[in-house]
């Protein structure tokens, strides 16, 4: 493993306790995450895909193991510490969109960018040039309850990467979507990993998106099952599921 | 069904246990301050009725110069009078044991209860003189505790022409004099003024009234007419000068005791209608959106075949359920508040007795009154989803959809961050609701102006009376007219730098059939020690020819610039004179009527009238200045300025705390129950949005600002209007004052109370989203990810 490692998870271990009963989604997950890598995890419901990419993403912590954000310890960060993480090098994708119903697209956009602004460091791309990347040129100016649910995620997809982050994290982006729209969206994430080099790590337990991916992992009862790598990852349009 | 229903309103009350305790609070002031003010008045009237009866308040009163006995028997014959009593009072100055200046007494005389008089001294403590005691005396009970007076004690008074030594053997009240105020001065100052009661033979004797009388006390007949009865003792009095006979309600201490109960009336309206009005916006405000969130279940149980009525009942109890809590912690508080109010006022009008009593018929309007405002407020919360077919109802409520408004147009597209068009999108996306909570909160501003105006306008009041009005160290006030040769001797007294001679006589003014008894004074333009003051704390000019009225004496008449009026001097001559009115002024003194002062013995008719004096004396010589006045025949009081205003600013004090207590509280509770479930309500439809905010990197200041800045939107805009209602209030007050005629309260209101206006409820509001706080650090952002709304 390369000392170039964008995440650095070991031995990653989460119990949750639902009232008497312990329910255990991760088992002692090792993984290295590299930059510019797009990755796909698979896995049913209930393989602890989501409690990794939350924990990953500063929003959940692990019950014991530890996790490095390139030389940020993750794990027994603080709350303050975390959102700074979240702030300075992730973004988001979420299955229902999150947007904020009273803002424009170019205006939800904007929320996120004018916050890295305002951070040392951090060079955030034009919100317009952003949303024209990703095919909503013509939609600046339109709230989310006059977007289709494609147009919405793609919205969403561009709030994730105007800021430049370092790791685009996406939880079922196409969860909610139909094929076709699916698609595009899958195509805008594609785009955002290809113009702005961020690791892209997308869960889904739809295996036909893993056709698009640069590496494969398929999580089983809260482990590491497989761990692929695909050489010759094809584009979005030619999936088939 | 009912009884799982009642199960889940039980539960969903629990959940909302903050927003319900918010509600029951704003309630149960309004309860509280409708059960104690309406409970108080009742409970003083019922103390005024008992009172009268107890010492014979009479029905009609009259003052003259002097009347012979003799005239008692074709008074008595009058159809409707059924008893008249006679006696002789005076003003005299008073040497008080401990107090440094003079203090007034009006002597008055008094029979023990075995003689069934009226106007009874009730005893608080000692005994009554004997009949032909003359030198034992009562004397009030205000008196004595300002002055620290106790039984045994001497006092010390010229008592015509005599000095004589007076021993406290009582101390007594009585409905006469609850409202003391002495000659020359505008408010009661108990220290400086007070009753005492002799031996009515020994009081006519040492009034030099043998034989004679000048106060008189009539009670009538049941159905007699009052009006008839008063011109009849007007036409036979007038020869002896009679100032005019007046009933109960132009009495100064029945006006007072009942114009005070009475804007306790008034207040016991507006106030919970406040109060009740802003719990029924909460309680629309809160349950809306838990109807809102409920949607799907309500969907649900529709589906189920649930009848709409047992929906509504689950819902209605909803909002019943604060509005009963409140009416109950409300109404206890309220009786509570009544009776501790009422001890107050009783013991501040000196009532002998007050039976605390409680009145339901109070408590059961007031809770009508809050469930109503309750029903109302959730009713009409609940239309909206009610009336949803089932299978539409239980898909989720559509997003909130925004689109590019007026207001947005205007404002919102014009900000430039992001987080500002939210909040302004946020306030512009309900503008009913966010009218009706800007002004729930601005309410609070408006109770503290409204309740602490006064401040303003008694300090304007101060100034007008002891800065500007009078400036004179002492003031004299002689029993009869003097000539002018009574200046020199004024002037050669100890300490006396300069003496203005003062000119008030009684008269009748009279426009067409209205007429009024007011005091005629001739004013010196240059005069330096006093001058008619405007409400405004200006000089008033008196126009050089006809006559020059207060407003509002005026408008009591009906006279305008330019009408005739009658003036009748009330001295027994029966002379009149007819002046044009030459001007209106706004004068503190309400019902004044003004002349030149040269123009003044012409008017009257008999030579110079000097009816006092004003005195600039040398701070040294004030000590040997009293003792000479306090033995001067000619002299009924001695009034001294700085007396007068330290006597001001105690009554101010005592009468002001209380109010501003119960007002800041109250102001308080509004703003910040408002606040804090607009607050509630606000987090709860922002949770999703908010959340996802601290998921792309806001941190808990940066996500508190947005929730807190609709918030302080609402305020913003909501104190300056409650600032603008609040003054509408205290004009309303002011008005209501106007109707005692004793004097005008000026309309003030400074910086301090506009202020304190805001002040207040920011901070109340301020307290009350620190639980919102504490929410918006407990959101649950992994969970916001995976659902819908």
């Amino acid at each position: 493993m390369g000392t170039d490692a964008v995440f650095q998870a070991r031995d990653l271990a989460k119990i949750y306790h639902m009232g008497e009963v312990e329910v255990p989604a991760l088992r002692g997950v090792d993984l290295d995450l590299f930059a510019g890598e797009f990755v796909v995890i698979l896995g049913p419901s209930g393989s602890g895909k989501s409690t990794l990419l939350n924990i990953l993403g500063g929003l959940d912590a692990p019950t014991s193991g530890s996790v490095r954000f390139r030389d940020h310890a993750l794990t027994n960060a603080d709350e303050r510490a975390l959102t700074q993480y979240r702030r300075e090098h992730v973004g988001f994708v979420f299955q229902f969109y999150n947007l904020i119903p009273s803002l424009t697209a170019i205006e939800n956009v904007a929320l996120v960018t004018s916050l890295a602004v305002s951070t040392p460091g951090m060079r955030p791309a034009d919100p317009a040039a952003t949303l024209a990347l990703l095919g909503l040129g013509e939609r600046l100016d339109s709230f989310p309850a006059q977007l289709s649910g494609g147009e919405q995620q793609r919205v969403a997809i561009a709030r994730a990467v105007a800021k430049r982050p370092d790791v685009l994290l996406c939880d079922e982006p196409t969860g909610a979507l139909d094929v076709e729209t699916g698609k595009l969206v899958l195509e805008a994430l594609r785009i955002a990993n290809h113009e702005f080099g961020t690791l892209t790590v997308v869960i889904t337990h739809n295996a036909s998106v893993a056709g698009m991916a640069d590496r494969v992992l398929r999580l089983r009862s809260g482990a590491i099952a497989s761990d692929e790598r695909n050489a010759n990852p094809i584009a979005p349009g030619e999936l088939v599921w | 069904m009912r009884r799982y229903l009642d199960r889940k309103l039980w539960r969903d009350l629990r959940k909302h246990l903050g927003p319900l305790i918010a509600i029951a609070i704003v309630v149960s002031c309004g309860e509280a301050a409708f059960v104690a003010m309406r409970s108080m008045a009742r409970l003083l009237t019922a103390a005024q009725a008992d009172y009268y009866r107890d010492v014979r308040f009479p029905d009609v009163f009259v003052q003259v110069r002097r009347a012979p006995n003799a005239v008692l028997p074709a008074l008595r014959a009058i159809p409707g009078i059924s008893r008249v009593d006679a006696r002789a009072t005076g003003e005299v100055p008073l040497r008080v044991p401990g107090l440094r200046e003079p203090a007034t007494a009006r002597i008055v005389g008094t029979r023990g209860p075995e003689a069934r008089a009226l106007n009874l001294v009730v005893l608080r403590r000692g005994r009554r003189p004997f009949p032909g005691e003359a030198d034992a005396a009562i004397i009030s009970d205000g008196f004595a505790s300002a002055n620290g007076i106790v039984l045994g004690d001497t006092l010390g008074a010229v008592i015509g022409d005599r000095w004589r030594n007076l021993r406290v053997v009582g101390v007594g009240v009585t409905a006469e004099f609850v409202f003391e105020i002495g000659p020359g001065s505008m408010f009661p100052d108990p220290r400086s003024y007070g009753v005492i009661w002799l031996d009515a033979d020994a009081a006519a004797d040492a009034l030099g009234f043998g034989g004679a009388w000048n106060d008189l006390a009539v009670t009538l007949t049941p159905g007699a007419d009052e009006a008839a009865v008063i011109a009849a003792l007007d036409a036979e009095l007038a020869r002896y000068g009679t100032l005019g006979a007046y009933g109960r309600g132009r009495h100064p201490s029945h006006l007072f005791v009942t114009e005070e109960i009475r804007q306790n009336r008034t207040f016991a309206f507006v106030l919970p209608l406040i109060f009740l009005a802003v719990a029924a916006f909460l309680v629309h405000l809160v349950l809306g959106r838990v109807v809102r969130q409920q949607r799907e279940q309500v969907g649900t149980l529709k589906a189920f075949g649930a009848p709409a009525h047992e929906l509504v009942r689950h819902y209605a109890l909803f909002g019943l359920v604060p509005a009963v809590v409140g009416t109950l912690v409300g109404g206890g508080l309220g009786i509570w508040m009544a009776q501790g109010l009422a001890e107050i006022y009783a013991e501040f009008f000196r009532f002998p007795r007050l039976e605390l009593r409680i009145y339901p018929t109070e408590l059961v309007i007031a809770a009508i009154i809050a469930v109503v405002a309750a029903l109302v407020g959730a009713l009409d919360a609940l239309r909206g989803t009610l009336a949803l077919p089932p299978a539409e109802a239980m898909r989720p409520e559509p997003p909130a959809t925004f689109t590019h408004g007026f207001t947005d147009r205007v404002v919102g597209d014009r900000l430039g961050s992001p987080v500002a068009k939210m909040i302004v999108r946020g306030i512009t996306h309900r503008p009913w609701r966010t009218a009706l909570g800007a002004f729930g909160i601005g309410l609070g501003a408006a109770v503290v102006v409204a309740g602490t105006f006064g401040f303003d306008s008694v300090a304007r009041m101060r100034r007008i009376l002891f800065e500007v009005g009078l400036r004179a160290d002492v003031s004299v006030v002689f029993a009869e007219a003097q000539g002018v040769r009574v200046l020199p001797s004024l002037a050669a007294l100890p300490g006396v730098t300069r003496v203005e001679p003062v000119r008030e006589v009684a008269v009748r003014v009279r426009h067409a059939h209205r007429s009024r008894q007011t005091a005629l004074i001739g004013v010196d333009p240059a005069a330096r020690l006093r001058q008619v003051v405007g409400l405004d704390a200006r000089a008033v000019t008196v126009a050089p020819a006809g006559v020059t009225l207060s407003a509002s004496l005026g408008r009591v008449l009906d006279a305008r610039v330019g009408d005739r009026v009658d003036l009748e001097f009330l001295d027994g001559r029966e002379r009149r004179v007819a002046l044009l009115v030459a001007a209106l002024v706004d004068d503190i003194s309400g019902v004044g009527a003004y002349v030149g002062a040269e123009r003044l013995p012409g008017l009257v008719g008999v030579g110079e009238v000097i009816t006092g004096a004003d005195l600039a004396v040398e701070a040294g010589a004030m000590d040997s200045l009293y003792d000479r006045l306090v033995h001067a025949p000619a002299v009924q009081a001695v009034l001294v300025r700085d007396a007068m205003r330290r006597a001001f600013d105690e009554t101010v004090r005592a009468n002001f705390l209380i109010v501003l207590i119960t007002l800041v509280a109250f102001a308080g509770a509004l703003s910040a129950g408002t606040i804090y479930n607009a607050g509630r309500v606000t987090l709860s439809e922002r949770t999703r949005d908010l959340a996802s905010l601290r998921v792309l990197g806001f941190t808990q200041r940066e996500v508190a600002r947005i929730l807190f800045g609709e918030l302080a939107f609402l305020a913003a805009v909501g104190l300056p209007v409650g600032l603008v209602v609040g003054v509408g209030f205290a004009a309303a007050t002011v008005a209501s004052f106007g109707a005692t005629e004793l004097f005008r309260l000026p309309l003030v209101i400074g910086p301090r109370t506009l202020a304190a206006g805001i002040v207040i409820p920011s901070v109340a509001a301020a307290f009350a989203v620190i639980p919102l706080r504490h929410r918006l650090e407990r959101l649950d952002l992994i969970g916001v990810l995976k659902t819908r709304e």
